[in-house]
């Protein structure tokens, strides 16, 4: 050990008086104050329910602080629904169409500058587009429905945090927008259980095969401490119950628009609606371990909208 | 004059024909039936009949050319047939300077050719398909030329997508529209289309352009055997090449028919070689040639089509041993029992739906391939091996490639010779043309610990169930009473190279 000389014997003096001071003072309130920082950032969904999809999904956002928080006048916007299927908007398999333009309507009127819908579909994007309603719900709003299928319309990112998941790709389009709005729906789902918000990035990428082969729950947590969408709007009009992710199969009317931030959160929302325990779904459970948001619904601040 | 309006005629002929197979697409929306070209085809028509024993009702339409031909002559090659078109251009294209010396006719070779795909086909092989002209060019262009086309607009669509992200507000915004543009085009929006085989059908097709190097409309002078049928029909046409006795003999017309269709007496014509293309006309310096309409054959004037019998008997020789080496081929064999469409030849041999039963779909199939240019996954490939030496170059579904997308029956609108049936998208669950197996030591779910089910998630008809094992890790059976054999499963299947699901002809149901 060094010899410690006048000045440093007073510097450290002085440290460990302040810092004792210190405890001193939070003593028994370190539970107060701990509880508050804890409903700071607790994190809030909003969840709108009754009739009118487009009113719906206003005061579901306005719940969180209404568009303008989320999207600024002059910002490019992408939206993410899942359309992933040639499938019907009866059958609950991709996200609603009206969603999808109550959305596109509430962009514009926070002036944003462009907006970009979004998917990489698992059956034939032009009988996906067609059969979801997606290509009518866009149509004729200004806004541009894009399939992502194509290699170069992908750039390559890297996951620092990534467990299995180190590197993957991410469509430009995402990767470049102002303001990232992901728009999925719930179902139950063969392989993952059920899916929501994060599972709903896995058509943001380009090869899907990958995460099966690494291990698909992981790179779902994985891939979300990459891609963050700034808004998270979950169609719960109707879902899917059975026969998941593509059906057809039993549905079930909720009647309910979730509006949030907290990815997890927003999932864990979701699995209850399907009825699910939200734990019990490895994915949700490994991207609450990857700190991303609160699984824990009672810790949750779930406003009614 | 008359030369101007045939190359007009020629020209929207074969525009005609490639609009047509640009609109050979899923899904399908072109008010002239894509596959009109082919169903006017005589050869095409009467082979598929007389192989497979049935009429086929579709190529009814071939009539039209032949009862024209009886009375015209061989217009259809002058001014119709696109692969005619093509030999003509690409004689002006690469062949101007070429040949100084009149070649000798081999006429008589087509009528061999023609005899001999006629025999196979009392011995219900189907051999046509290999030199139609309507057959051979809509393969050629469909499987060799459309990819790359589509490739380069690929490019193209790339290329604007990269400007799209650039910084410059007015060239994104171009780049945005541009990319956009190409990316709805309908042309881009399946799969990108590739074709195995295409460079073998790409060789047939340049061997028959270099035949120009010989001499003008070589192929369609002496190998054509489209050309020789409608040659039977118009040996003696109502449409007749007159020559008044002002000609002088001086052969001109002799030297610069095309089909070698005036004989050293240029007062005569050969009227089954004559493809009424009205060239020998103007170059006639005494204006002593004609074509008039006259009911009875002038006397002298025309040469009688000379099919020497030893000829006659080689090509049915020839016919009877192409059909014998089909025939004999292993891989034609049947599996001991069950279905006759599981052939030996491959394991994999999985038939569109709509597809009629094996042994009829070989001899009617005329592999033009237009199903596969409709096929919206590129599934549909031609197939080497699979359906033995029979069933070349004929439509298989290769999953791995794309599968049968579930609400697309594009394959059998566009079939000429209904080898593929239409079908409605509804009764598509009820369509069976193989059946998918789970390889349990290469799933990722059966063999590796971990979850996957992509074969569930993506099955169009619920044909996999799961059952979770202790661990909880959902394994995936198939429900074969369900599974209609699309292929989707093997399309999506991660694990690489082969896919751990993959779909066998034992459930192909045709016929029953």
């Amino acid at each position: 050990m060094g010899k410690i000389d006048r000045r440093e014997f007073l510097r450290r003096a002085g440290i460990l008086a302040v810092t004792t001071a210190g405890l001193g003072i939070v003593g028994d309130d370190l539970l107060d104050v701990l509880q508050e920082a804890e409903a700071a950032t607790k994190p809030t969904l909003s969840v709108a329910s009754g009739s009118g999809v487009e009113t719906m999904v206003k005061k579901a956002i306005d719940g969180i602080g209404g568009i303008g928080k989320f999207v600024k006048k002059g910002q490019s916007v992408v939206i993410k629904p899942n359309l992933a299927w040639a499938r019907t908007p009866e059958q609950a398999a991709n996200t609603n169409p009206q969603v999808i333009k109550a959305l596109i309507n509430l962009c514009k009127s926070a002036g944003a500058s462009r907006i970009t819908v979004i998917d990489h579909t698992c059956d034939n994007a032009s009988a996906s587009f067609e059969m979801s309603g997606a290509k009518d719900a866009v149509a004729g709003t200004g806004a541009r429905l894009l399939s992502a299928d194509k290699k170069f319309m992908f750039r390559q990112i890297s996951i620092p945090k990534g467990k299995l998941l180190k590197s993957d790709d991410c469509a430009r389009e995402i990767l470049d927008a102002d303001v990232f709005i992901n728009v999925p729906i719930a179902k139950v789902h063969g392989g993952a259980v059920m899916t929501a918000s994060m599972k709903n990035l896995m058509g943001a990428n380009f090869d899907r095969q990958n995460w099966h082969r690494l291990g698909l729950d992981q790179c779902i947590a994985d891939y979300s401490t990459a891609v963050k969408p700034n808004l998270i709007v979950l169609d719960a009009i109707r879902i899917l119950l059975t026969n998941g992710p593509k059906g057809p199969g039993k549905t079930k009317d909720c009647g309910q628009i979730i509006a949030g931030t907290d990815p997890v959160a927003i999932d864990a929302y979701a699995a209850k609606l399907l009825g699910l325990d939200p734990t019990e779904v490895k994915y949700i459970s490994l991207a609450a371990d990857h700190g991303l948001g609160q699984i824990n619904l009672s810790k949750v601040n779930i406003k009614k909208a | 004059m008359t030369r101007t309006i045939r190359r007009i005629s020629q020209l929207l002929f074969f525009g005609l024909f490639l609009w047509l197979i640009y609109k050979t697409a899923y899904p399908l929306n072109s008010a002239i039936p894509v596959d009109f070209l082919t169903r006017l085809d005589p050869l095409v028509a009467l082979v598929a009949a007389i192989s497979s024993r049935t009429f086929v009702a579709g190529m009814a339409t071939a009539l039209i050319i032949a009862v024209l031909t009886v009375l015209l002559g061989r217009v259809f090659c002058g001014w119709i047939c696109p692969l005619g078109t093509t030999l003509d251009a690409s004689d002006k294209l690469f062949f101007r300077k070429a040949r100084r010396n009149v070649p000798k006719n081999l006429h008589s070779l087509k009528y061999f050719i023609l005899i001999g795909i006629l025999v196979s086909a009392v011995f219900t092989a189907q051999a046509a398909y290999l030199l139609d002209p309507l057959s051979l060019l809509t393969r050629t262009v469909t499987l060799v030329f459309v990819p790359p086309v589509q490739m380069v607009f690929r490019w193209l669509q790339e290329a604007f997508y990269v400007l799209s992200g650039s910084q410059f507000g007015l060239l994104a915004s171009i780049g945005t529209r541009l990319s956009d543009a190409l990316g709805s085009w309908q042309f881009l929006s399946g799969q990108q289309l590739y074709f195995r085989q295409a460079l073998l059908v790409l060789a047939v097709f340049v061997a028959i352009i270099s035949l120009n190097s010989i001499s003008r409309r070589f192929w369609c002078r002496n190998l054509c055997p489209l050309g020789a049928l409608l040659g039977l029909l118009s040996h003696v046409p109502i449409l007749k090449r007159v020559v008044t006795n002002d000609c002088i003999d001086c052969g001109r017309c002799v030297v610069d028919c095309k089909m070698g269709a005036i004989p050293r007496n240029p007062r005569l014509t050969a009227s089954s070689e004559c493809i009424e293309c009205f060239d020998c006309v103007p170059i006639c310096p005494k204006k002593a040639e004609s074509f008039r309409l006259r009911l009875k054959p002038a006397i002298n004037s025309e040469t009688r089509l000379d099919l020497p019998r030893r000829r006659v008997l080689q090509g049915a020789g020839v016919g009877l041993a192409f059909a014998a080496m089909v025939k004999i081929d292993p891989g034609r064999k049947h599996a001991l029992s069950g279905s006759s469409n599981i052939k030996l030849s491959s394991s994999q041999l999985i038939r569109p739906p709509g597809a009629v039963e094996e042994s009829k779909f070989v001899t009617l199939c005329t592999r033009c391939g237009q199903c596969m240019k409709a096929c919206p996954t590129n599934g549909l490939q031609p197939a080497i091996h699979e359906a033995g030496l029979e069933g070349f170059w004929t439509p298989i579904l290769v999953p791995r490639i794309g599968c049968c997308q579930q609400d697309c029956n594009a394959c059998g609108q566009v079939c000429p010779t209904d080898a593929i049936q239409p079908f409605k998208v509804e009764d598509k669950p009820h369509i069976f043309i193989g059946t998918a197996v789970i390889d349990r030591s290469m799933c990722i779910a059966w063999n590796s610990g971990k979850t996957c089910l992509v074969c569930d998630e993506y099955c169009s008809y619920k044909a996999i169930k799961w059952e979770a094992d202790e661990t909880g890790i959902r394994r995936p059976f198939v429900d074969d009473t369900i599974c209609v054999g699309c292929g989707i499963c093997e399309s999506a299947c991660p694990v690489q190279p082969v896919a751990a699901i993959r779909v066998y002809s034992l459930g192909d149901k045709r016929g029953s």
